[in-house]
């Protein structure tokens, strides 16, 4: 069993991933502060989170689609989206973490702590990811099956359905 | 699988240009980010928002230059840990109570720098940066910080401390009390001790009163390197009917006081409640050097040598007189003597221990203590070493019109 990435997609990705991490980071640093002040620090966190939650799943979202149309396999696309989702928060947030840990003397102080600490952030990022890219991957029309599914639309419905299932094994053949 | 083979050369070109920008918005954004937190915190008190500096009139004399980088424009606790001094020459410290009684230093030589790296490290702002990585708390800030150092971008960014200081008590007998700076190698940089009138020698009140103090006396000895001495500095809260002609003028030995039956009367007024004395010696004059080895000796001062005011428990009271006068003379021949007023801020009543409390706060300023906000109204200073010299204003510019009578 081997795992390929779509290079196109991934390189996108990167690119999409940095570019996200750099404007959280500006974000957090320009705009964090004054609205700290008068919102309280936790709840900047908190959105912030949340923030940085819902963009990275909406990037692999936007990542994935095209992949998924295209009939790509589910393993290539998880692929494409976790790699490139990491290389990006890795590209801006890892350097940093080095550079604050040493400066600040947090990894004298516990090294461990800061390590663990960066596995969560990771995790969460590519539980984002994760999600963003499943989502894409059941295609909506499928969702919507079960209302068409009345008497008279049931021979239409299962016509179509027969279709896509040659046309995507058609294309699988095809990759 | 029909998939584009390469990027869109435009979708590419536009990320990258993002990529570019959002670094930039780092880069620069930062002193926007600190105007914006100032305009919103300033009001609260709480973010240790420096005030404007003062209009230093432009004269140049050795006691402007004396005057300007010792006296305490404005000081401030914005948190129970932070203390903020900002001085006339524009520079500023801030002390950080790393634990009971100990406090590191940090100095600035510009007071924005100050503020901004008490942004930069305010508590109460430090977890929002790190929020970007993630909600654990990486320390992502700290590395930003480190990264705009390295880049050349930001010079006191992450600085060290320059020294760290610790209270002491009862270094001049009991009642007394004072710190000491020590360096990164633990010598002694700086000792600072305040006798209480209460606790002074008659001898000690006498010099006291020669100079115009009143509740206590307070000395101030800046170490080089090698302990070498650099200033000696005594201090007090100012008294009322003292003038210049009066110290001038006094050439006998001092007078042994005995512990006044009447409180003092302080100089004072609803503009300026809090008004400190201090006069100036350089050390690395002769004269004064050796005056400085005949009062001070090396002790023992929470494990490190400082020079101690010994002549007030070891000597006679004839040779503690004697001493005394002797410093007195160097005084009037050749110290800087500067007057500052002082705005209490946010206090009710001004009560003689509130006086007292924020006298030895600005004493005391770059020290883990606790002591009122001030901001500096008034100053005014004078050159001793130069005969017909009389008290100049530092701030207004204004030529005083009897300075020598007025004490007020």
């Amino acid at each position: 069993m081997t795992f390929t990435v779509h290079v196109p997609a991934l390189s996108r990705g990167i690119l999409l991933h940095l570019v996200l991490s750099t404007t959280l980071l500006a974000v957090a640093v320009v705009l964090g502060p004054p609205i700290a002040w008068l919102t309280g620090q936790s709840v900047v966190v908190i959105v912030l989170t949340v923030l940085a939650v819902l963009t990275r799943a909406g990037v692999a979202r936007w990542q994935a689609r095209p992949l998924w149309q295209a009939g790509a396999s589910l393993g290539m696309i998880m692929l494409t989206c976790l790699f490139s989702g990491l290389t990006g928060y890795s590209l801006v947030f890892v350097p940093l973490n080095l550079m604050g840990m040493v400066s600040g003397g947090v990894l004298q102080q516990s090294g461990v702590a800061a390590l663990f600490a960066l596995i969560i952030d990771i995790t969460l990022m590519l539980a984002a990811i994760t999600g963003g890219a499943l989502t894409a991957a059941v295609p909506p029309k499928r969702r919507k099956t079960s209302r068409l599914l009345s008497a008279e639309n049931l021979p239409v419905v299962q016509q179509i359905q027969e279709a896509f299932e040659e046309n995507r094994r058609r294309h699988r053949q095809s990759i | 699988m029909k998939l584009p083979r390469q990027l869109p050369s435009l979708t590419s070109a536009l990320l990258i240009i993002v990529v570019v920008l959002t670094s930039l918005v780092l880069v620069v954004g930062r002193d926007v980010s600190h105007r914006l937190t100032l305009a919103v915190c300033t009001d609260t008190g709480e973010c240790g928002a420096f005030p404007q500096s003062p209009p230093v009139c432009q004269y140049h004399g050795r006691d402007r230059a004396v005057a300007r980088a010792s006296f305490a424009f404005a000081q401030q606790q914005p948190a129970e840990t932070a203390r903020l001094v900002q001085y006339g020459d524009d520079s500023a410290s801030v002390v950080v109570t790393t634990e009971p009684d100990v406090a590191e230093v940090y100095t600035f030589q510009r007071w924005e720098n100050a503020q901004r790296w008490v942004l930069d490290h305010s508590s109460a702002l430090g977890d929002v940066a790190n929020a970007a990585a993630g909600p654990t708390g990486q320390p992502v800030r700290d590395g930003y910080l480190q990264m705009l150092q390295l880049l050349q971008l930001d010079h006191q960014a992450a600085i060290t401390p320059e020294s760290t200081v610790r209270n002491i008590t009862d270094p001049a007998g009991e009642g007394s009390a004072g710190a000491v700076h020590t360096d990164d190698q633990g010598a002694v940089t700086k000792l600072s001790v305040i006798i209480p009138d209460g606790s002074a020698t008659p001898e000690l009140r006498g010099l006291m009163d020669e100079l115009g103090m009143w509740g206590f006396f307070s000395y101030t000895v800046e170490l080089g390197a090698d302990l070498a001495p650099r200033r000696l500095k005594f201090e007090g809260p100012a008294v009322a009917d003292w003038s210049l002609d009066q110290l001038r003028s006094s050439h006998e030995y001092i007078t042994a006081v005995a512990r006044p039956e009447e409180a003092p009367n302080p100089q004072t007024s609803p503009e300026t409640p809090s008004i400190l004395r201090s006069y100036a010696l350089d050390l690395t004059r002769t004269a004064n050097e050796a005056l400085y080895r005949e009062i001070f000796a090396m002790e023992s001062v929470g494990g490190a040598a400082a020079p101690l005011l010994t002549a007030e428990d070891r000597l006679s009271h004839g040779e503690r007189r004697e001493l005394y006068t002797g410093i007195a003379d160097r005084i009037r021949t050749d110290a800087v003597l500067v007057e500052t007023g002082h705005r209490i801020i946010g206090s009710g009543d001004v009560t003689h221990d509130l006086l007292s409390e924020t006298a030895q706060g600005l004493v005391l300023r770059d020290a883990p203590v606790q002591g009122p906000s001030t901001r500096l109204v008034d100053a005014r200073t004078a050159d001793l070493s130069i005969a017909s010299s009389r008290f100049e204003p530092l701030l207004t510019c204004e030529v005083e019109p009897d300075s020598e009578g007025d004490s007020s």
